[in-house]
């Protein structure tokens, strides 16, 4: 354990380094550039089409489905943007890609967080590969498991289990949802810890990843819902008629807004993380512009020391997002998937005698 | 804004990102259920209902064990006490045979010397007669040997007879 | 002017959820002083509740976003 301690510093120490070298170098590429800002906050959060490994920029290849100038609609497929912007039949103005004649229907191109998305579903898979292989072996069976991997996967999985999917899913019907739960929990745990990489994006700080998530677990809850579920949705029991009415459009907009804001949240943390980090130790850049290299130094003790402490505070909130997104996820599908007629019985019975 | 790199700002949805998403995360959630979840599951669960059934049993034997522990002291308590019984009953015909034998010895010792006694008053009353016997025929004799036949022997026996009364009488 | 609304916008949502959540916290505390038994479901409640008002104050911080951004 005092390993692991020590050893935390001296990470982030290293993280830090090469946070503020990959934004030292888009200082410089900034300074080229139009932008007036030392530091490009939002270039650093948005997605981008090309992907950073071990300091070297991976162009990742351009694919369109497009209508060219004749209305036809044509898919064209190229290993970078430099290749598109050179077969001369696209354009960029202000960083967005155009054909030159004619108009994008949609954008396919693999993008940085659709690729750090692959990675966070990648490393599940090794990792589900792994802890398989250890328990066919029989190690984790027949015998105690072995190593921090496995223990660590045991922890995790039965975390879920236990803590999220077991009480908001009545019976054994949890069981049908604890691959999905499991699934969403790692990989969102996954994607906000490579997130924390400085020279990697967060796939999860991106809307359209976590809508897509989100659009899940709206899927997977209406397709568990029982008749009960649909009954709350479209004549609220318990009620009087009038309200029964008043209440669908109420229930109608709670069915989308629980996803919604599933993803709203994911996004909007993981993003705000992301902003603030950068934020902070972009400070020491601004300073060195505005005052000069003495102020910048003074600067950086603070940025530095606060940027520790919130990448201490990031990794919690990675953990926390994840455990949040998958509670609330069992939370709703629990609450589809209930079966209870027996309280229906009660509000009715209490309705009938209010009546009388 | 210029921050539409790939074709999406920070807050618009990117349609064709979005199709490449859900179709990566469709696949792989039907491989996690269908192939890698089940087996690790099925693992885990058989794990833990064999450690719940092995504590189970555990707890099974532990309490034969102690009933047959209980048993055991029951019956080591009963083979104390018939064991204690049998000593005691030992200790008491023990102490019942000593006292008889000394009773008896007493009996015997004391009938010895009764006899002794009885014996020996009766061989001093013997001695005794035996004596006077003696005693009177010696005067008898001295006497006639003295007087000589002058006194009937009869007459003489009577008063030595009244003289040595009155000497065992004083 | 978007600058400004998106300022003070975000500035209205950190209050309100900074109330909210201090109220959940508060009410956490003390229902664990009271019952130190309970503490874990205690816990898991607050979780859920803070990240339901959290949810509403991100809706107010994207919005503030898109202001500032558009």
């Amino acid at each position: 354990m005092i390993n692991y301690f020590t050893l935390l510093p001296s990470l982030i120490v290293v993280l830090l380094m090469s946070q503020t070298s990959v934004l030292a170098t888009k200082t410089v590429a900034d300074d080229l550039g139009e932008s007036e800002s030392p530091i490009d906050i939002m270039g650093t959060v948005a997605d981008h089409d090309y992907f950073t490994f071990f300091g070297t920029k991976l162009y990742l290849p351009r694919i369109f489905l497009w209508k060219d100038a004749n209305g036809k609609t044509q898919f064209s497929t190229y290993k970078s943007t430099k290749k598109a912007l050179a077969s001369g039949e696209f354009e960029q103005i202000d960083h967005v890609i155009k054909p030159v004649n004619g108009s994008i229907l949609v954008d396919f191109s693999l993008t940085s967080h659709l690729i750090y998305f692959w990675f966070g579903l990648g490393a599940l898979a090794l990792y589900i590969v792994f802890a398989g292989s250890r328990y066919k072996k029989g190690i984790g069976t027949s015998s105690a498991p072995k190593g921090a991997l496995q223990n660590l996967f045991e922890v995790f999985f039965e975390f879920v289990r236990d803590e999220i999917a077991k009480p908001n899913i009545e019976g054994e019907n949890y069981k049908k949802y604890l691959p999905y739960l499991f699934t969403m929990f790692m990989s969102i745990t996954f994607m906000n810890v490579f997130g924390l990489l400085p020279w990697a994006a967060t796939a999860t700080a991106d809307i359209t990843v976590t809508a897509i998530l989100a659009l899940f677990t709206f899927f997977i809850t209406q397709f568990s819902g029982t008749k009960d579920h649909w009954q709350h949705v479209f004549w609220y029991p318990g009620v009087p008629l009038g309200v029964k009415f008043l209440m669908i459009p109420v229930e109608l907009i709670g069915l989308f807004t629980k996803p919604f804001a599933l993803a709203i949240r994911l996004f909007a943390n993981m993003m705000s993380g992301k902003i603030m980090i950068i934020a902070i130790l972009g400070l020491i850049f601004i300073f060195n512009d505005m005052y000069g290299s003495v102020a910048a130094y003074s600067v950086s003790i603070l940025s530095v020391a606060m940027t520790s402490i919130l990448y201490v505070l990031k990794l919690l909130v990675a953990l926390l997002q994840a455990y949040i997104f998958t509670l609330l996820s069992a939370v709703f599908i629990g609450m589809a998937a209930e079966e209870h007629e027996h309280d229906h019985e009660h509000y009715d019975h209490i309705h009938a005698e209010q009546s009388v | 804004m210029l921050y539409l790199i790939a074709g999406g700002g920070l807050l618009s949805f990117n349609t064709g990102f979005a199709i490449w998403i859900a179709i990566s995360l469709i696949v792989f959630l039907l491989i996690m259920t269908k192939y890698a979840m089940p087996p690790i599951m099925a693992a885990l669960e058989g794990r833990e209902t064999r450690i719940r059934e092995s504590l189970e049993a555990a707890e099974v034997a532990l309490a034969k064990a102690e009933a047959i522990s209980k048993d055991n002291d029951k019956a080591l308590r009963e083979a104390e006490q018939t064991a204690h019984q049998i000593r005691k009953e030992a200790k008491e015909e023990a102490e019942r045979i000593r006292t008889e034998r000394i009773a008896k010895a007493k009996d015997e010792a004391e009938k010895i010397i009764e006899q002794a006694k009885f014996d020996i008053t009766q061989e001093k009353q013997s001695a005794l007669i035996a004596l006077r016997q003696e005693v009177a025929r010696l005067a008898i004799k001295s006497a006639s040997l003295i007087i000589d036949a002058e006194l009937d022997e009869e007459k003489n026996k009577k008063l030595v007879n009244n003289y040595i009364d009155d000497l065992s009488k004083n | 002017m978007g600058l400004l609304a998106a300022g003070i916008g975000a500035g209205i949502v950190a209050v309100g959820a900074g109330i909210g959540i201090g109220m959940i916290g508060k009410g956490a505390t003390e229902s664990i002083a009271r019952q130190p038994d309970a503490a874990n479901e205690i816990r898991g409640a607050m979780i859920l509740t803070a990240a339901f008002i959290e949810g509403v104050a991100l809706f107010g911080a994207i919005i503030c976003i898109i202001l500032a951004l558009g």
